[in-house]
């Protein structure tokens, strides 16, 4: 076997290799390359920097599981890190079973640093019907009638003010996929004018810009680089800006066995 | 009438249902508007159904390894493995929707879910980066002039998403961003739009009874 | 180095390795783990499913007379009718419900959000000037991409015009935009792929072998 053919039939286990320690030694030892902030995180930003914290309550759906977790949960963090330090307070709910699971996660931490559920923060947990439920919410969000801790939503003043979506102050959804940001946009966006943004799974990101480019998104963390990006803004050090650095060794890794591919495709092309 | 009925519902339903945002005041005789009949039955009654029909596949799933266990197939272990860990969680899971106040369920519900349920579905989407490596090696090749432009603006994206771009090139990062901003929007807008042209008809076809492959054979 | 010593971050990490050992080959631990992934998410899917019927149809029904809710529960039980020799017909009832629900609420959103809106967010200036009158080439340039890119890849799906001579041209131009539009897609897949790894290399290096 020639180099160009040897070079096209690297065996599989050794790209897997290279990809885990290319993907393991940044993380445990961070290069700290400077990252540069997106319009669309800061769109988000400049929201929530807005927002009136006497007045303002914000929705968060947390549309997404363990799956795609990594991608978007540190971006829900960071976003609710902004809220804890601006003192506004949020209203959790999903529309994916796994949803719940994911803001509890966030709400044990807020929890054990002093922060009081109930006031500050609730959840209404779960709501099965994809679509359908969204546009439910969004017309009569007192349709959840009890939280996930089993409170009746009069008896928490967080849920004081609010009839319909339009009543949050701003909306954000943490989304994965359906029913996700697209959903919010047919069913609340449009026809009710509500002002959303969503942090994006990086597969969904292409799919979701004329959204953007259109203002029916306000806003969009674009996956896990949107976390590390919402993360040097808010200045709060989180699991997104930490694992910029191996994302970089990962993306050279893998334009590297591209460039090999090729050049060995076109040296044995030519012979 | 085993069609004709489910055809009737799917008609009177969409109907409502689409006519429930665009128009006010109430319908005859009912003395009710078509957004009062979403809100206060339709609507409700989608989450209930929806939520019978999450256990659709469950039970298929339940009925199939059941019968591998039953009749010790080979491989039975895994399948007694599925049943047994689909009960637990689904026993689990009820007790801490009914009792969401003890603090003991939702602790114990929490760690299951996150040692268990979480590390499970997180790797086994994660093992995919390491295919996209090897299918990225394998079959990312320059072997057409369009197929040159798709490899280009991929290697470009990745290349600008993340922070060493700027370390290789200034242009990188903005160009990447452009790409994702004007050509990109173009091509999705495109494709967007054209989906939801295709659906359009495709609901109208469904709601006038025209397109019937959901209800299946007989 | 600081490894774990509790018992359920070694149940994490061993779901973690279990499921990660696939990419040597596959496996009896593998196909173990694959079953219980499996078992694991459907029961907490049915379970969410169960609190759901609870909290939207139960409760109303039972402490305010709603009595209206029998309804969908009838209709979510024939949906099971589909296991039942000869009366698989019966589940097509809140099949066609749930067909007709999401057809009528979407009917007429989707053209809305995605048709009618995303029509007039093209319809921008072409030729664009700043504030004080400066024609600004770089926004022209990107709206002439934006509007006339929006053009050629629609034309690209009209199928029912014969796609010859100047047609066939500027077919062949939206499809070297979407060649592009695919390259973006594909980078972003990429990168979110590689996002999904390091979060489980993340979570073994913090709560597993307490490296980091």
């Amino acid at each position: 076997m020639n180099w160009a053919n040897k070079l096209q039939s690297i065996d599989r286990r050794i790209i897997y290799t290279i990809l885990l320690i290319g993907l393991t030694i940044p993380l445990i030892w961070p290069i700290g390359i400077p990252l540069a902030v997106n319009d669309t995180t800061r769109a988000v930003y400049k929201i929530i920097e807005d927002l009136d914290p006497a007045t303002d309550v914000v929705l968060l759906s947390f549309d997404y599981s363990p799956a795609s977790a990594p991608d978007v949960h540190p971006s829900a963090v960071a976003i609710v890190e902004h809220l804890t330090k601006r003192g506004i307070k949020w209203v959790g709910v999903s529309f994916w079973p796994e949803g719940p699971q994911m803001s509890e996660k966030i709400m044990r931490d807020l929890e054990a640093r002093g922060l009081k559920y109930g006031v500050d923060f609730i959840d209404l947990g779960f709501m099965a019907g994809m679509e359908n439920a969204i546009a439910e919410f969004a017309q009569n969000s007192r349709v959840i009638t009890t939280d996930v801790r089993g409170t009746h939503i009069d008896n928490l003043p967080l849920m004081n003010n609010i009839k319909t979506m339009k009543d949050f102050g701003f909306v954000i959804g943490i989304s994965a996929g359906d029913p996700g940001y697209n959903a919010f946009i047919r069913q609340a966006v449009d026809p009710m004018g509500v002002k959303f943004a969503a942090a994006i799974v990086t597969v969904s990101v292409p799919a979701a810009m004329p959204f953007y480019a259109s203002g029916q998104l306000r806003g969009m963390l674009q996956g896990l680089r949107g976390a590390a990006e919402y993360e040097s803004l808010t200045g709060v050090a989180g699991r997104g800006a930490a694992m910029m650095d191996a994302q970089s060794i990962g993306h050279l890794i893998i334009v590297a066995f591209i460039a090999v591919g090729n050049f060995a495709y076109f040296l044995s092309k030519k012979k | 009438m085993r069609r004709e009925i489910p055809l009737l519902i799917t008609f009177l339903v969409g109907i409502i249902f689409l006519f429930g945002p665009i128009t006010t005041g109430n319908i005859p005789v009912l003395e009710m508007s078509f957004r009062q009949i979403v809100s206060t039955y339709l609507s409700p009654w989608t989450t209930i159904i929806t939520a019978f029909a999450i256990g659709l596949a469950s039970i298929n799933l339940l009925r199939l390894h059941g019968s591998y266990v039953a009749r010790k197939r080979s491989g039975w272990i895994n399948s007694a493995a599925l049943v047994i860990s689909m009960l637990f969680f689904t026993v689990a899971r009820i007790i801490r929707e009914l009792r969401p106040t003890d603090p003991e369920v939702v602790a114990f519900y929490g760690r299951i879910f996150d040692n268990i349920a979480a590390p499970l579905s997180g790797a086994m989407f994660a093992i995919l980066a390491f295919y996209i490596a090897s299918a990225s090696y394998r079959a990312f090749r320059a072997r057409s002039l369009e197929a040159s432009v798709l490899l280009v603006a991929a290697i470009i994206v990745m290349l600008g998403a993340a922070p060493v771009g700027a370390l290789i090139w200034d242009y990188f990062p903005s160009l990447q961003r452009w790409l994702l901003a004007v050509p990109n929007t173009a091509g999705q807008r495109a494709i967007i739009i054209g989906a939801a042209i295709g659906g359009f008809a495709t609901s109208l076809r469904i709601l006038f009874g025209l397109e019937r492959g959901y209800l299946g054979g007989d | 180095m600081n490894i774990s010593t509790s018992i359920w971050t070694w149940v994490m990490a061993a779901c973690i390795l279990a499921i990660f050992s696939f990419i040597y080959k596959e496996n009896p631990i593998y196909r173990f783990a694959e079953h219980v992934f499996v078992g694991s998410t459907a029961g907490h899917a049915i379970g969410m499913a169960v609190g759901n019927i609870h909290r939207f149809g139960w409760v109303p029904l039972t402490t305010k007379n709603e009595w209206h809710f029998i309804i969908p529960a009838i209709l979510g039980l024939m949906l099971y009718a589909r296991f039942i020799k000869g009366y698989a017909w019966v589940s097509r009832w809140p099949i066609a419900y749930l067909v007709g629900n999401g057809v009528g609420l979407s009917l007429f959103t989707s053209l809305n959000s995605q048709a009618i809106l995303q029509a007039r967010a093209t319809m921008m200036d072409l030729i664009v000037h700043d504030k004080a009158g400066k024609f600004l080439l770089n926004r022209t340039f990107d709206n002439f991409l934006l509007v006339f890119g929006v053009l050629i890849v629609l034309t690209y799906f009209i199928f029912s015009i014969p796609q010859n001579g100047p047609m066939k041209k500027v077919s062949q131009a939206g499809r070297w935009l979407m060649m592009l539009t695919f390259g973006v897609s594909f980078g972003n897949v990429v990168a979110g792929r590689i996002s999904l790894l390091l979060g489980q290399i993340s979570i073994l290096l913090t709560r597993w072998l307490g490296v980091i």
